[in-house]
């Protein structure tokens, strides 16, 4: 009996420690439509991807529980969320249009609860702290979709209302009603980028992350000036978001970051972001190292690498200016000239750099671009001899910085909306709150829900781990490959696989794997064989891994 | 105190306990979920603040047969301009609320919403691009249709 009344009083303390944990949050769309339009639109509709709503209105009003219900289960609150949503015509022609937006009603701050004083907080996230609702006369979300999509002159090819991501070529709702009701949470800054002003006064509780590297300050620190702030939403690859529980995962939905290293000398030493190559081999685990040089050809601009490189590149990378040629010619010049690989250096400003299409299955040797500014720094050290790396770094993540916070949109021309409340397009899977919305998303909240709980929404939590991370393929290896190299790849759940292999004309050339596979690592042998078993010719190759969660690509080299 | 009354008590104190310690668990993807049931026409359930730009239905009507249609360009300039308040960073009339408590609030009133804009390019693939600035979408919407080659080709 004494031990039986020691656990009761226990339990009682137990439950007196942890009042303040909240269930899963109800997200609410509440219908604001008309009769017979938009979530009320009575038009018949065949069942679709999982959605078995009869009629357009319903299919519509379904996709958005749907995305509701992800979000809902993701995020704990004692208090319903209310979105106030609608369909309406927006501004739209046939191949363009408005497809929808998001945000919240009402910001406050210092409210009870508020985890820090004089910072604005999205009312949703502002009534799970305060644990009321204290907005009671009001909606907690706008959300305003197009209901014009898919109509004779706007945007013709409609939405996808189903939930398994197989929209083909048509617009998938889920993502994007998931994307923009995460603003509406709380995934964006109520502070002017453009002027650096915060809002009446107060600093969100978004810029709180918002970490600057040139200056050490976080966007609402008051020792941070307007014109500090807005120099850092166009320094390009170095606001970051620096959360602890953000960092902590970022392992869990990125990628490898692929580098391009200086070693020497040390005034420029340091790690250059670049753009991929759809020709040639992806950087590997196996560093490239080598003299960089720049080329010359004797004809025109002689950097370009356009022509014949003249000088001797055994074993150096090359460094040649972009223009007048495609990428894969100057590339293979190099290759001629004996690179063992090539930096490209971009003729116009901006940031990030962007990638290099074209194709050619000859070329053996890794390339990279670089900005016009880095390609600027390190032009003016080659004279005294510069010592680079291009490499595929595990420690590192594509998408983060040196030491792996997740990098914030901040290009070098300010992008109205898109600056600052958007991760980096440099992330690699793609993530939801990129600024835009690429064909492998559909349903996964990834790296959101932990910058989610860094802003609040999982108080006194020490870790927030990811709801379903992402499936991940890895390099194969050998590679290059001779006789055969080992692909593989992890599923986070139970999932549907596609892994298929094509060359560099984009030809499928066989399919290795399809069909449900359990969670967990998985590898497979490729024997350089196409479908009907024969040997295919010497050169660069795709393996592409498609789930629900993963659409991936990498290349692999044959040699023999 | 009986023992079985203590027993009664302890289990749904345990209970208790076992569902608040375990809102952290993490939770699956939800099978859908079927929203509130509401009748088409139906006013919502609260009372509808108003919203500068968050308009209700929008109805074009052709001036001639009186029919509903897409919007002629003055009318979508129209929209556009409804579309520019819900975009708007502007703090302009702006009021921040004191309450008694300390809490202060602000109603954006329709404003600093974020939007999602697509372009189809001639390849069929869909451009998504998320904006929240009436001069960012609108160069969104003019902008020459994207090549098919995803990437700068030199």
């Amino acid at each position: 009996m004494k031990r039986l009344h020691a656990t009761f009083t226990l339990a009682a303390l137990l439950a007196l420690a942890v009042p303040a944990l909240a269930t899963a949050a109800t997200i609410t769309i509440v219908n604001n439509d008309g009769a017979g339009e938009g979530f009320n639109d009575p038009t018949a509709a065949t069942p679709v991807g999982g959605n078995n709503g009869a009629t357009l209105g319903q299919q519509r009003l379904n996709v958005f529980q749907y995305a509701a219900n992800i979000w809902g289960a993701a995020l704990p609150s004692n208090i319903e969320i209310k979105v106030n949503a609608q369909f309406n015509p927006l501004t739209c022609t046939a191949t363009s249009g408005v497809l929808g937006s998001a945000g919240p009603t009402t910001v406050y701050a210092d409210f009870a609860g508020a985890p820090l004083t004089g910072h604005w907080y999205h009312v949703a996230l502002a009534n799970k702290l305060a644990n009321t609702d204290l907005n009671t006369t009001s909606y907690e979300i706008n959300a305003t979709f197009n209901s014009a999509v898919g109509g004779a002159t706007c945007l013709t090819v409609g939405w996808y209302l189903g939930f398994d991501g197989n929209e083909g070529s048509q617009i998938e709702l889920l993502p994007v009603v998931l994307h923009e009701l995460g603003h509406g949470l709380g995934f964006s800054t109520t502070t002017n980028g453009q002027t650096g002003a915060w809002n009446t006064t107060r600093p969100s509780i978004f810029d709180h992350y918002l970490y600057d590297p040139a200056t050490g300050l976080h966007w609402d620190s008051a020792s941070m000036s307007n014109s500090q702030r807005a120099a850092s939403g166009i320094a390009c690859n170095k606001l970051a978001w620096d959360g602890a529980q953000t960092v902590a995962h970022v392992h869990d939905f990125l990628g490898e970051k692929p580098v391009l290293t200086v070693t020497a000398p040390a005034g420029i030493a340091g790690d250059y972001a670049v753009g991929s190559a759809t020709f040639g081999p992806a950087l590997s685990h196996t560093p490239v190292t080598g003299q960089v040089v720049l080329v010359s050809d004797n004809f025109g601009n002689p950097t370009n690498g356009c022509e014949a490189i003249t000088n001797n590149l055994t074993g150096k990378i090359a460094f040649i200016d972009r223009g007048t040629c495609s990428f894969p010619i100057k590339v293979k010049n190099a290759q001629n000239a004996g690179a063992i690989g090539v930096i490209v250096a971009d003729s116009l400003a901006g940031c990030p750099p962007a990638g290099m299409g074209g194709a050619d299955a000859t070329i053996l040797i890794p390339s990279v671009r670089i900005t016009l500014a880095d390609g600027n720094l390190i032009r003016a050290q080659l004279g005294t001899g510069v010592t680079a790396t291009l490499v595929s770094d595990p420690a590192k993540v594509a998408g983060g910085d040196a030491v792996n916070r997740v990098l914030m949109y901040s290009p070098t021309t300010y992008a109205s909306g898109s600056s600052i409340s958007h991760f980096d397009t440099s992330a690699e899977p793609s993530l939801l709150m990129e600024p835009a919305i690429t064909n492998g998303l559909s349903s996964n909240i990834d790296l959101t829900r932990q910058a989610f709980a860094d802003i609040g929404w999982f108080t006194g939590a020490l870790d927030v781990p990811p709801v379903a991370r992402r499936a991940t393929l890895e390099p194969s290896a050998p590679n290059p490959m001779a006789a055969a190299t080992t692909i593989a790849w992890t599923l986070s759940r139970d999932e549907h696989v596609d892994l298929r292999i094509y060359d560099i004309t984009g030809r499928e050339v066989t399919r290795l794997a399809g069909g449900a596979m359990a969670q967990g690592r998985h590898s497979l042998v490729w024997n350089g064989s196409d479908a009907s078993g024969r040997r295919m010719a010497p050169g660069v190759y795709q393996y592409r891994l498609r789930t629900p969660t993963l659409d991936e690509q990498r290349s692999v080299v044959i040699v023999r | 105190m009986t023992l079985s009354s203590l027993r009664v008590r302890f289990a749904a104190l345990a209970l208790f306990v076992a569902i608040a310690t375990n809102a952290y668990a993490d939770p699956t993807v939800p099978a859908l979920r079927p929203a509130p049931w509401k009748p088409p026409g139906v006013a919502p359930s609260r009372p509808q603040p108003f919203l500068p730009g968050m308009a209700g239905m929008i109805v074009v009507l052709d001036p001639e047969t009186g029919a509903i249609g897409m919007p002629s360009a003055r009318q979508a300039d129209a929209l556009m301009r409804t579309e520019e308040n819900m975009l708007s960073r502007s703090t302009e009339g702006l009021t921040a609320q004191y309450l008694p408590d300390g809490t202060v609030f602000l109603d954006l009133q329709g404003r600093f919403q974020e939007f999602s804009v697509a372009r189809i390019g001639e390849d069929g693939r869909v451009i998504f691009e998320c904006l929240s600035n009436a001069d960012a979408v609108r160069q969104a919407l003019r902008a020459p249709l994207p090549r098919p080659a995803v990437w700068e080709d030199r």
